[in-house]
C-alpha cells in the first residue's frame, strides 16, 4: 500500500541573531490512509512545530528555512507557493490547535467560524451548512448543538473549546487530521467519545490522522504507530503491539515507565535533567546529557543513524535487545 | 473541630444570555447552591464534566468573578463582602494557575516579567533579588534560565503551562488554585511538578485546590474529592471513598472507565 503522506529527510529551523537554531532534524515519517500515527515526546521537543510546519503554518517571529521534503500523495508540499497550500490548509489536511483560544475570532459567534470554513472551501452554504453543523457538534458530544451555535469563544469552558476545534477539523472530512493535544483537558468519558468518533472517521473516509498526546494509554489505544521523538530528531518507530515491551530505545523506554509506573512512596517517577535548550549544540546522542542507563562511549561523539528492523526502526548505539 | 482555610455557603451563579434576534433567554447555572469547606493544608480535588462549573467556582474563591449570592470565607474573611482594592491586598495569598494560560498571560512582556513583575510589586524586593527568584523558579519547573528573555508565543504548549506554575508559585500562596495544572506535560515532567507540589505542602502552609480530570492523577494528589454535575457539588469525601463507591450517576461512569484503562 502507498502511503498517504511522507516526511523525507525533513528539517526546520530558524534565525535569531545570527545563529541557525534547529527544531526539527532530519525526519522521516510515513502515514498510511486510514491509520493512526501517535507522536510523543517531551514538553518542547518539537511536536507542535512539526504539525505546523507540514502546513508551513509560519509562527516564528524570525526568518525560517524548512528543508527536505513532505509528499502528500506523492506531490511535495514544499514545492507548493502559498494560494496552493491554502487549497490544502483545513482541506485535505486538517490541524487542531493545541491552544484553542487564540485560533478561534473572539468576536463571530461559533456557527459564523465553523460556517466560514465551510463557505471558504465551498463545501457548503446557507441551511446545507447549517444542518452539516449541527451534526458534527452533535459528533462531538454536545447534547444542544443549538445553544452552543450561538455562543462566543469566551462562553464556553475549555473542554468546549476543544471540541469546538475538533468539530471545525473534521467537518471538511480531510485526508490527514493532525490533532495536537485534543483531547487534553477533557476526562476519560468524553475523550473517549471524541476519539472514538475520529476513529470512525479514519474508517469511514479512510482519514488518518496524526495523533499528538502526552497521554500514553490514550496513544497506545487509538495508534497504529508511535512514533517517539526527543529534542527534534525522532528515536524511534514502533508497532503499537510492540510499544510497551518492545521498544528498543532508552528514552522511549524511560517515558514510558514515567506515564505507566505507579507511584512509590508518594513520589511520581520522572527522568533526572531535563532536555537541552533549543539553541544548545550537541555532540553524540542528545539522551546521553541524561544519564542514559545504557550510554556507551560513541554516544558522547557520534549521533545515531536511524535503524530499521521487523517491527520499526530507532536511533541509538546501544538498544535494548529485541524481547524473547 | 477542624480548621478550614476556605468556607463556602450556598454560592450562586449563573449566567445569562439574550440572543439578539430571537429575544430568546437562556440560563446557565454555573454554581448553583454550593458548599464547601477545604480543611487547612489540605489538597482538595475537584472533578467533573466539562462545562459543569469547575473553572467558575475557583475563579469565584478568588473573586476574579462576582457570585450572584452566597458567602466565600477565606481565613475568617467573607471575600465576597471586600472592595476590589481590598481583595487586592490579600491577593498574594491566594493564587491561581489558569487552565489556558496562553491566553492568560500577557503576550508582550517576556517571561522574566511575567514571572518577576507580581514578586516585585508584592514583597517589594530589589531588582538583583527579583531576578535571583525568577532563576530559581525557572529551575524548579525545569525551564533554563535562557527561557527568561523568551516571549509566551516562542514557548511550546508544556512550556507555557511552566511559565504560569511558577508565576503562582512566586507569591508563595497559602491557597492554590491549580486549575488543570499539568495537562500539557509529558509525563516526566509532569512527575517532576506533582512531587514539587507534594514537597511545598511538607514544607510550609500550603492548601491546593486541584482541578483535574485524570482520576490516576487525582487519586495520588488528593486527600478529599469533590464531583460537580452541572453547576452542583453532587458528591464529597475521601478520595477511596468515592473511588470504591460512588453514588452519583456520572462518578460511577467515570470511577468505571478507571478501571478500564488499567
Ligand atoms: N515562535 C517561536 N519562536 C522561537 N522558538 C519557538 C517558537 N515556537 C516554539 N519554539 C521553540 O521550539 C521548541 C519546540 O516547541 P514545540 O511547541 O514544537 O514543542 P512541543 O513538543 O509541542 O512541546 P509541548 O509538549 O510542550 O507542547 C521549544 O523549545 C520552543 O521554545
Ligand atoms: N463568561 C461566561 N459567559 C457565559 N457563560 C459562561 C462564561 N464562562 C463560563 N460559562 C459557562 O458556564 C459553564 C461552566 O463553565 P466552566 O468553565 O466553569 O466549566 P469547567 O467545569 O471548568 O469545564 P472544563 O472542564 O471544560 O474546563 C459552561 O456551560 C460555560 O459555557
Ligand atoms: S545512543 Fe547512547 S546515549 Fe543515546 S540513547 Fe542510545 S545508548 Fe543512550
Ligand atoms: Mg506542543
Ligand atoms: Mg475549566
Amino acid at each position: 500500500m502507498s502511503e498517504l503522506l511522507r516526511i523525507e529527510d525533513f528539517s526546520f529551523s530558524y534565525r535569531h541573531r545570527n545563529t541557525t537554531i534547529s527544531i526539527l532534524k532530519k525526519l522521516d515519517i510515513l502515514i498510511f490512509p486510514g491509520e493512526v500515527v501517535g507522536l510523543v515526546g517531551e514538553s518542547g521537543s518539537g511536536k507542535s512545530t512539526l504539525a505546523k510546519a507540514i502546513l508551513r503554518i509560519p509562527d516564528f517571529k524570525y526568518e525560517v528555512s524548512y528543508k527536505g521534503s513532505i509528499y502528500l500523495n506523492g506531490n511535495d508540499l514544499m514545492q507548493l507557493n502559498d494560494t496552493q497550500l491554502d487549497r490544502i490548509r483545513g482541506n485535505e489536511i486538517s490541524i487542531i490547535f493545541q491552544d484553542p483560544l487564540s485560533y478561534l475570532n473572539p468576536m463571530f459567534t461559533i456557527h459564523r467560524q465553523i460556517k466560514e470554513v465551510l463557505k471558504h472551501h465551498e463545501i457548503a452554504n446557507g441551511i446545507v451548512a447549517d444542518e452539516m453543523i449541527r451534526r458534527c457538534l452533535l459528533n462531538v458530544s454536545f447534547n444542544y448543538p443549538d445553544r452552543i451555535m450561538r455562543s462566543y469563544p469566551f462562553e464556553l469552558s475549555g473542554g468546549m473549546r476543544q471540541r469546538i476545534m475538533i468539530c471545525m477539523a473534521m467537518i471538511t472530512r480531510p485526508k490527514l487530521l493532525i490533532a495536537d493535544e485534543v483531547t487534553s483537558s477533557l476526562d476519560a468519558l468524553i475523550e473517549k467519545e471524541i476519539l472514538d468518533n475520529i476513529n470512525r472517521l479514519c474508517s469511514d473516509y479512510g482519514t488518518s490522522v496524526l495523533l499528538i498526546s502526552h497521554n500514553l494509554p490514550t496513544i497506545l489505544k487509538y495508534a497504529n504507530r508511535i512514533a517517539i521523538i526527543y529534542f527534534g530528531h525522532i528515536v524511534e518507530i514502533v508497532h503499537v503491539n510492540n510499544a510497551q515491551k518492545g521498544a528498543r530505545h532508552p528514552y522511549t523506554k524511560a517515558l514510558f515507565s514515567c506515564a505507566l509506573a505507579k507511584v512509590k512512596d508518594g513520589v511520581f517517577p520522572f527522568i533526572e535533567g531535563s532536555i537541552p535548550k533549543p539553541h544548545d549544540v550537541i555532540v553524540g546522542c542528545p539522551f546521553h546529557l541524561r544519564n542514559c542507563p545504557r550510554a556507551i562511549d560513541a554516544c558522547r561523539t557520534t549521533l545515531p543513524e536511524m535503524e530499521s528492523y521487523d517491527e520499526g526502526s530507532f536511533r541509538c548505539h546501544n538498544p535494548y535487545p529485541v524481547e524473547g | 473541630m477542624t480548621d478550614n482555610i476556605v468556607k463556602i455557603r450556598g454560592l450562586n451563579k449563573t449566567f445569562i444570555r439574550k440572543t439578539l434576534i430571537t429575544r430568546h433567554v437562556e440560563y446557565i447555572y454555573a454554581a448553583r447552591n454550593v458548599n464547601l469547606d477545604i480543611p487547612r493544608d489540605s489538597f482538595y480535588g475537584l472533578v467533573g464534566e466539562t462545562g459543569s462549573g469547575k473553572t467558575t467556582l475557583g475563579k469565584l474563591i478568588l473573586r476574579l468573578i462576582e457570585p450572584d449570592s452566597g458567602s466565600i470565607i477565606f481565613d475568617g474573611i467573607d471575600v465576597t463582602r471586600l472592595s476590589q482594592r481590598e481583595i487586592r491586598r490579600i491577593r498574594p495569598m491566594f493564587q491561581v494557575i489558569f487552565q489556558n494560560p496562553q491566553s492568560a498571560l500577557n503576550p508582550k512582556q517576556r517571561v522574566k516579567q511575567l514571572i518577576g513583575n507580581p514578586i516585585r510589586f508584592q514583597k517589594k524586593l530589589d531588582s538583583k533579588s527579583v531576578e535571583k527568584e525568577v532563576f530559581r523558579l525557572l529551575d524548579e519547573v525545569q525551564l533554563s534560565a535562557e527561557m527568561a528573555e523568551y516571549f509566551p508565543h516562542q514557548l511550546s504548549g508544556g512550556q507555557i503551562q511552566r511559565v504560569e506554575i511558577a508565576r503562582a508559585l512566586g507569591l508563595k500562596p497559602k491557597l492554590l488554585v491549580a486549575d488543570e495544572p499539568v495537562t500539557s506535560l509529558d509525563a516526566s515532567i509532569r512527575g517532576h511538578i506533582l512531587n514539587l507540589l507534594l514537597q511545598l505542602k511538607k514544607n510550609r502552609e500550603f492548601t491546593v485546590l486541584f482541578i483535574g480530570h485524570d482520576l490516576h492523577i487525582m487519586e495520588k494528589m488528593c486527600d478529599i474529592l469533590s464531583v460537580m454535575y452541572k453547576g452542583e457539588i453532587v458528591e464529597s469525601g475521601s478520595v477511596k471513598q468515592i473511588f470504591n463507591a460512588p453514588t452519583h450517576k456520572y462518578t460511577k461512569k467515570l470511577v468505571s472507565m478507571r478501571y478500564i484503562s488499567d
